[in-house]
């Protein structure tokens, strides 16, 4: 049993992928913990990744993930994304009353991590719940991008992948959206994940798309309209049409595989898709959704 | 008969305040809330669904609602036409995402109040030709296929063919005069 130290690698989906090379270290040596100290940011997605990580580690081994060392930025934003408040985790610091950070809904530029559930009527209940908060904070979350029509589609993007998590990965998932300055940048994402049997899973008894590797089914499910259960599978292929008319861009990653459309760079002559397959593997399906600008 | 779907909606308890209809349990239990209402329908008669109020929806509301509902209309033992009304650009984008995707050799239209983003008043799976038929049928309310023949420059035969074919999918109308067919 041992502390095993997380890199400073939990700013976008891309540099998380080195912190989900150590996974299969942290369920097989069943670490007693992960030291955060190195670590000094914290994106939507990776935040999300970690909670699946925890939750992960709690039913294969029945024990809670302890993090320690968090710094104290890092643990006042993790307190304010409810990031503790599912009971996967524990931390062995605590914040004082005093240092945990405002909850305005004037300032709120954010969604807190919320548990989509992997039954139908509750989490249509709990789909309502989180696309009527995003209305009513858009206007501070989106501040940069805002536009009805900008919220509608988002609105749209959020129902689809959410209700993908009670449809086909036969686990609950996880919801949470922020807007950030990163680096100078103006950042909008929305992370949702889920650690159930991932897309490769859902696609197994369909014997045409069994012989493709999964970043290639990844590409295939984000271009065409294709589903294991839908008479009309459009909604994933929905979400990559809107994120092309908003120009934004998306990570999806599944298992051991992962896709990025970047729409914003879509103008310029050079790719915009990018597939890597043999990546670490990890279970379920991972999306982050993302505006910048 | 017009179909208020906010109102339709605020009997369900997920969407009683929201503006948006979303997830295949919404649409399936709204479907069957219009599909009551269709009980009193006059034949021939056009169901106007209107969307004011509604600000978005998505792939499944419109997979368990809206197509189930044109499927009726070409079905049903007496036929009906679908019309949306006060749509937001996004239902437009979606509807016309999902009806526009043929399945099993099943082909959908549904008209609206306004000019789409596709330049015409209907949504769906539609052909050049069909397009300009529905448009004249629009602009002069209703066509026999002389019109058609003469504007469209082909037989009077090809012209009918066509009608008879947007018929078929209700996107116009034709009511007891086999010859006069009118924009719904």
């Amino acid at each position: 049993m041992a502390i095993i130290q997380i890199p400073d690698q939990c700013k976008d989906p891309f540099s998380f992928e080195t912190v989900i090379s150590l996974y299969q270290h942290i369920i097989n040596q069943k670490a007693e913990g992960l030291d955060l100290s190195h670590v000094t940011f914290v994106d939507p997605y990776s935040l999300l990744c970690l909670l699946l990580i925890g939750r992960n580690y709690l039913r294969l081994t029945g024990n809670k993930l302890t993090l320690h060392r968090i710094p104290a930025q890092i643990l006042q934003y993790m307190t304010r994304m409810d990031f503790f408040a599912h009971n996967i985790v524990d931390c062995d610091d605590t914040l004082e009353k005093h240092k945990h950070l405002k909850r305005s809904t004037t300032s709120s530029r954010l969604l807190e991590v919320i548990e989509i559930p992997g039954k139908e009527k509750e989490s249509v209940r709990v789909i309502a719940k989180v696309i009527a908060t995003f209305r009513k904070r858009a206007l501070v979350i989106l501040k940069h991008w805002f536009t009805l029509t900008m919220v509608d589609y988002l609105v749209t993007v959020i129902s689809e992948i959410c209700q993908n998590i009670f449809e086909h990965s036969l686990d609950s998932g996880f919801i949470a959206i922020q807007s950030y300055m990163y680096l100078n940048e103006r950042i909008f994402r929305i992370a949702i994940v889920d650690s159930g049997i991932g897309i490769p899973g859902t696609f197994e008894y369909m014997p045409e798309i069994k012989t493709m590797s999964n970043a290639k089914l990844l590409q295939t499910v984000l271009t065409t309209p294709l589903s294991s259960k839908r008479r009309y599978g459009y909604g994933l292929c929905q979400v990559n049409a809107i994120m092309e008319q908003l120009k934004g861009s998306i990570f999806l990653r599944s298992e051991n595989a992962y896709i990025s459309v970047l729409h914003h760079r879509r103008s310029a002559k050079g790719s915009y898709i990018f597939l890597k397959d043999d990546c670490p593997s990890f279970p379920g399906t991972q999306f982050s959704i993302t505006l910048i600008g | 008969m017009v179909i208020e779907i906010k109102k339709l909606a605020t009997s369900v308890v997920v969407t009683r305040k929201s503006t948006d209809l979303f997830t295949r349990y919404v649409g399936k239990l709204l479907f069957q809330k219009i599909q009551e209402k269709l009980k009193h329908l006059a034949e021939h008669e056009v169901v106007i669904i209107d969307f004011d109020g509604i600000r978005s929806v998505d792939a499944s509301f419109v997979d368990e609602c809206i197509v189930p509902l044109l499927e009726l209309s070409q079905t049903n033992a007496f036929p009906f036409y679908i019309k949306l009304v006060n749509i937001t650009d996004n239902v437009e984008y979606i509807v016309n995402q999902v009806i526009g995707m043929t399945h099993d050799q099943k082909r959908y239209i549904v008209m609206t109040d306004r000019l789409c983003k596709n330049g015409c008043h209907e949504l769906g799976s539609i052909s050049e030709m069909e397009k300009d038929i529905i448009e004249y049928c629009v602009i002069n309310k209703q066509a026999t296929s002389a019109d058609i023949a003469s504007f469209m420059h082909v037989s009077e035969a090809e012209a009918r063919d066509s009608l008879l074919r947007l018929y078929e999918i209700r996107a116009v109308r034709k009511i007891h005069d086999d010859t006069v067919f009118q924009a719904i």
